[in-house]
């Protein structure tokens, strides 16, 4: 049986080829759900409770989003993801871009550090293969959104 | 270090990354069997109601400039392994709706003999819940490549999909340089994208990056990023 590490390196390889099953998934959030459960019943250790109503409120969407990806069959779906491009003929890996950026760059950025926080509050122990789910999740929504959230 | 750390690390890593560089959206297909056909559909129209086409030439553009030319944002269509089903039910969607494709293909697949496709997918990670093909063949022909490369883009994704850093480095020059040399005896050009299994980045590994040097790629792609890594009038061979 694939442990939860290798689940979800097959995760981060599903952008290019090796596909992950939902199970994977289902199994970060049930763990998510624990972890919410302990901090309920006075478990400093587990909890993940912010009782800030902003962050509280990026975790549930957070929960939200993920629990609706869970029972996709990615090697079946269309699945969005958001590629950042660098020009290595004229930065060096790595290096701040020199090209045009967008409104499009800031937003993504600002959500990115905001749910990749919520990520870990909600998976303390996350792995940083996780990091390909989370992305998934930024472009699921911007694409739901038509791309208006963030702008190219 | 913990992998708590790790995970915000990358994050970090990530998010400055997108913070600094152009960013584009792409949808990544892999087995499109026809029951799925109404929802590709689906998806595609209304991917085509918000987002353009992206070909090779745009793409460099826009990792040159930073600058998008069309009304509306480019979305790449990335269509992974060789599927045969990619061309008979996701082809005419994506050309309904516009789009190119960009078709990423596993030569050893296409290369394998139709009795051997399916123990060739099981034993590659080449994913397939639905066996829809009763003749048994599961990957694309040579010919379905040369017409899709009138319109789309054909890249490669090695020939065997394999994790090339596990690799002895006459065999990882097969993957990498192989493959190249497959699209060139089939296509009678060589193409100029490439991504491997998991998609590591230009930058990673130089072994496997003198080997992308040597078989004369364009553009990395990985995981998480588009890597233009030489100009296309830089190489003679390109198409």
């Amino acid at each position: 049986m694939m442990n939860r590490r290798g689940a979800l390196a097959a995760m981060a390889a599903a952008t290019f080829g090796a596909v992950p099953s939902g199970a994977a998934l289902v199994r970060l959030l049930q763990s998510g759900q624990a972890q919410t459960q302990g901090a309920a019943s006075g478990n400093p250790a587990s909890g993940n409770l912010t009782k800030d109503p902003v962050k509280d409120a990026i975790d549930e969407r957070l929960r939200q989003d993920l629990a609706r990806l869970a029972p996709r069959a990615n090697s079946e779906e269309g699945v969005p993801v958001l590629l950042a491009c660098e020009d290595l003929v004229v930065d060096k890996p790595s290096q701040k871009s020199t090209v045009t950026l967008t409104a499009f760059n800031a937003a993504l950025a600002s959500d990115f550090r905001k749910t990749s926080e919520a990520w870990q509050r909600i998976h303390p122990d996350a792995a940083d293969t996780d990091v390909a789910k989370l992305i998934e999740v930024l472009a699921v929504r911007d694409f739901a959104n038509g791309g208006t959230e963030q702008k190219q | 270090m913990n992998p708590s750390s790790t995970f915000a690390e990358r994050a970090t890593t990530l998010g400055e990354l997108f913070a600094s560089h152009p960013v584009i959206r792409a949808v990544n297909f892999h087995n499109t069997s026809r029951a799925q056909a109404e929802r590709y559909d689906r998806q595609l129209a209304q991917y085509s109601r918000s987002f353009s086409s992206v070909n090779q030439e745009e793409l460099e553009e826009y990792l040159t400039t930073g600058k998008w030319n069309k009304p509306k944002p480019g979305l790449i269509v990335s269509v992974f392994e060789g599927y045969r089903n990619s061309f008979e039910v996701l082809t005419p969607l994506i050309e309904k709706y516009g789009f190119i494709g960009w078709y990423w293909v596993i030569t050893g697949f296409i290369n394998a003999s139709i009795p051997d496709q399916r123990t060739f997918a099981e034993h590659h990670d080449i994913d397939m819940l639905t066996h829809e093909y009763a003749d048994g063949r599961y990957a694309l022909t040579w010919d379905e490549l040369r017409q899709l490369d009138k319109r789309h883009v054909i890249a490669c994704h090695t020939r065997s999909h394999t994790l090339l850093s596990q690799l002895e480095p006459e065999v990882q020059r097969q993957e990498v340089v192989g493959s190249q040399e497959d699209f060139r005896k089939n296509l009678g050009h060589p193409v100029r994208a490439f991504v491997s299994l998991t998609g590591p980045a230009y930058g990673e590994n130089s072994a496997t990056d003198s080997l992308i040097d040597a078989a004369g790629y364009d553009f990395v792609f990985s995981n998480f990023r588009i890597q233009r890594i030489r100009a296309k009038n830089s190489n003679p061979s390109s198409k």
